[in-house]
């Protein structure tokens, strides 16, 4: 139930080392997605609890709320197993939950409507203000550290929704750009474009903090 | 190259995945272009904003809330999920079963004019109304499985199919060997030569525990009424894993 604390301002990494994207190796769920499709309640439930995590990580960016991310994180299950059938093995079964996810939080979006707005930020700020700091942190700094992330937070959720979802799952999430064009059935050339696109936009909307975050590197 | 190529690609160089000789040209440029650079490092410090946002943790009873949906019946797959909301409905299950009897009259003559038809798979409804309410099937309805090619045009199925056979299909589990099973098993068989992947649904839905010595009973079936080869292709033709499992079940079963 908490945002883990880490220092947003320190001095940056090379890209390259940030994350280790998944390399097309042996789906390492297919075993229980069998038994699953055999019949095995229990291999389903050991599906579910691997995925949550991942499911809800992502379900929370896309929807800057606590409540809403937990009820999507139903609906995408219960819409896997709605629908586990359709999944065909071209692509990975976690590729092919992610996709369901994103199809959840779209539709929960859009039937939402205009009550989002006003949601998004009573969710969001409530969120960040139950972050739990992972280690002593003073408290100007907690709060610093909670605006930065509020903001930047804030600017992904105001991101054109084509751009969005990309950038959350790659940036975030740490998809392959092949899997993010499986998940979001569209073209890779088009994932990296929209990537690129996003990056931008945020990069013109947190100019402040990005140049706060240079001043100190 | 110019300062709009040069940012058009930097997000790619970042995370190299420019060719060598692209990267080293973009490279010349941001060496000598200051304001590109500064570009660069923006773009830089922005993703690595992004990056340093840690997961959230999920409710600590989320997966015990989907599972406790899941066995309130929500999640179940499409198939059941048609027929089941229309039973659950506005209908009572003593109209519904009212309704349902005076279908199955009416379509008696159905089933008459369709065995007429050679080669032709009879409509699930008329397969289905092969057992009347009360229980007693019809002698005819073993011999109303196709025994030739599907019609080109797969009959229609509605919710009110999938209702009749669920109530068949409830009698048959209750007790296996009566006469709604023979009706049932017709209407199954008639729906997996028609579309296969609703058959697996329907499969699906029957209870894990009566499932496996039920499709013994249900492929004995099909090698009587001489569908099972039929069946068996049709699942085969499929690229569904869970068809293709069913698959054996009725090219290996013989009349007995």
């Amino acid at each position: 139930m908490a945002f883990v604390t880490q220092p947003l301002l320190e001095q940056p990494q090379p890209l390259s080392a940030d994350f280790e994207r998944p390399t097309p190796t042996v789906d390492p769920d297919l075993e229980l997605v069998d038994r699953w499709r055999d019949g095995d309640a229990a291999a389903f439930e050991q599906l579910v609890k691997r995925h949550e995590r991942r499911i809800f990580g992502l379900l929370m960016r896309m929807l800057g709320n606590r409540q809403e991310a937990e009820d999507a994180a139903q609906d995408t299950f219960l819409n896997l197993h709605r629908h586990g059938h359709r999944f065909r093995r071209e692509a990975r079964f976690s590729t092919f939950v992610y996709r369901v996810a994103v199809n959840a939080a779209l539709n929960r979006r859009r039937s939402l409507g205009r009550r989002r707005s006003h949601m998004d930020a009573l969710g969001l700020e409530q969120s960040v203000g139950e972050a739990i700091p992972q280690g002593p942190v003073s408290p100007e700094a907690a709060t610093a550290g909670n605006e930065i992330r509020l903001r930047v937070q804030r600017e992904i959720l105001a991101l054109p929704k084509n751009l969005r979802a990309p950038v959350i799952l790659y940036d975030l999430e740490g998809l392959a750009y092949s899997e993010i064009a499986e998940v979001l059935q569209v073209a890779e050339g088009t994932v990296k474009s929209r990537i690129h696109r996003g990056r931008r936009v945020l990069r013109e909307r947190l100019a402040d903090l990005v140049k706060r975050g240079e001043g100190m590197s | 190259m110019n300062h709009d190529a040069v940012r058009r690609r930097l997000s790619a160089h970042l995370e190299g995945g420019l060719s060598v000789r692209a990267a080293a040209r973009l490279e010349a440029h941001l060496d000598a272009c200051p304001a590109c650079r500064e570009e660069r490092d923006a773009l830089d410090h922005t993703v690595h904003l992004l990056r340093s946002l840690a997961s959230e943790e999920p409710p600590e009873d989320l997966a015990a809330k989907i599972f406790a949906r899941l066995e309130a019946g929500e999640g179940r797959p499409v198939a059941w999920a048609r027929w089941s909301a229309w039973w659950n409905g506005a209908w009572t299950a003593p109209l519904a079963t009212g309704m349902a009897g005076l279908a199955l009259l009416l379509l008696v003559q159905t089933v008459e004019i369709e065995v007429g038809w050679p080669g032709a798979t009879p409509a699930p409804r008329a397969l289905a109304a092969a057992a009347v309410p009360d229980g007693t099937a019809s002698s005819k309805a073993p011999t109303l499985v196709a025994r030739g090619p599907a019609p080109v045009a797969a009959p229609e199925r509605r919710a009110a199919d999938f209702e009749a056979g669920a109530s068949l299909r409830t009698q048959c589990l209750r007790q296996p060997g009566a006469a709604a099973c023979a009706a049932w098993h017709s209407w199954l068989l008639g729906l997996a030569v028609d579309e296969p992947r609703a058959f697996v649904m329907e499969v699906d839905a029957v209870p894990d525990a009566a499932r496996t010595r039920w499709l013994v009973d249900l492929s004995r079936f099909a090698a009587h009424s001489g569908s099972a080869p039929r069946v068996a292709e049709r699942l085969r033709a499929t690229r569904d894993p869970r068809a293709q499992r069913l698959a054996p079940h009725f090219e290996q079963v013989s009349v007995r």
